[in-house]
């Protein structure tokens, strides 16, 4: 083994070690972003459930407004702004169709990330 | 003379100099991947296990006549029907456990391990919706406080007898969260499916 080859095997394995380092820090970092999406699916899913479970003449483009982030959700996604739309659907019977949108910052001057969750509530005899 | 092949003194000590850095590193990189790839696959393993839980709990706070918080406060009691009654409680850190009674025979014990994530019940709007925070131990950039009232992560919250009767449960109709069953509405206007 000369001085030449061991240097050489050097450079490799220093290659080889910065890219398995890179490769680390990303799956860390992809881990944290997973977990923020978790953290914005299940808030969103929490809100949906509770628009939802309101009487039908309660649910309005007023109310559901008012509908804020839950504080644990608010603390763990960076910057999180919460939307909610709300539109009717001519159908027989009368539906409403709900839209909620979470989005947040992974860090400044990242890309924004966002998850946005639809549910269909319908009129049933009971509401008339 | 002949020359004879082989090693110089100098060059034998450079190769072992550059060998006594060069494999630490080696060595250093393969702990470090076999490390991370088991932090891996225990936060999928975690990320499955919440995934199971959020299904779960929904499901029975959805199907739930009424919640209380247990006498300890380390988890949450539903009522269901026909005398059937499921607990959740946070056991130690990273196990939530789930035991359903049909009276007091236990019917079914579950236990869901989420890694080294902190567990909390709460009910909210007396008993209407009830909720439990997961704050993950990978979170360094915020304090994690166990005795705050909401502490940061992901919050599986559901409301209360949803299944029963979908949007017809207003917040009057409710028990609040250590009331009796006697103060229930009637079975009739809370359907199980």
């Amino acid at each position: 083994m000369t001085i030449f080859e061991v240097a050489v095997s050097a450079v490799v394995l220093g290659a080889v070690v910065t890219t398995a380092a890179q490769l680390v820090q990303w799956s860390v970092t992809l881990h944290q972003v997973a977990l923020k999406r978790r953290c914005a699916l299940e808030a969103a899913t929490s809100v949906l459930d509770r628009i939802s479970a309101r009487p039908w003449s309660a649910i309005t483009a007023e109310s559901v407004k008012k509908v804020s982030l839950p504080a644990e959700a608010k603390e763990f996604l960076s910057d999180a702004r919460l939307s909610v739309a709300l539109s009717d659907e001519a159908a027989l019977p009368p539906g409403k169709k709900i839209a909620v949108e979470i989005r947040w910052a992974e860090r400044s001057g990242a890309r924004t990330q966002h998850v946005q969750l639809t549910t269909w509530v319908f009129q049933s005899g009971t509401d008339r | 003379m002949r020359k004879r092949s082989g090693f110089t003194l100098v060059e034998l000590l450079v190769v072992i100099s550059i060998l006594a850095v060069v494999l630490p590193m080696a060595g250093g990189t393969i702990f470090f991947l076999l490390r991370a790839q088991s932090q891996s696959a225990e936060g999928l393993r975690d990320a499955m296990a919440i995934t199971q839980l959020s299904n779960t709990f929904r499901s029975d706070v959805h199907a739930a006549r009424a919640a209380r918080m247990t006498a300890d406060a380390t988890g949450c009691e539903l009522e269901l029907e026909n005398s059937r009654t499921i607990v959740y409680r946070a056991e130690t850190i990273g196990l939530v456990s789930r035991i359903v009674r049909r009276g007091a025979v236990v019917e079914r014990r579950e236990q869901f391990r989420i890694g080294a994530a902190r567990s909390k019940f709460t009910l909210v709007e007396f008993g209407r919706e009830v909720a439990v925070t997961i704050t993950p131990k990978t979170r360094s950039s915020v304090p994690v406080d166990p005795s705050t009232a909401s502490p940061a992560g992901i919050r599986i919250a559901a409301i209360v007898g949803r299944s029963s009767s979908v949007g017809a449960l207003a917040p009057k109709e409710m028990p609040g969260p250590n009331k009796p069953s006697k103060s229930l509405p009637p079975s009739k206007e809370l359907r199980t499916p």
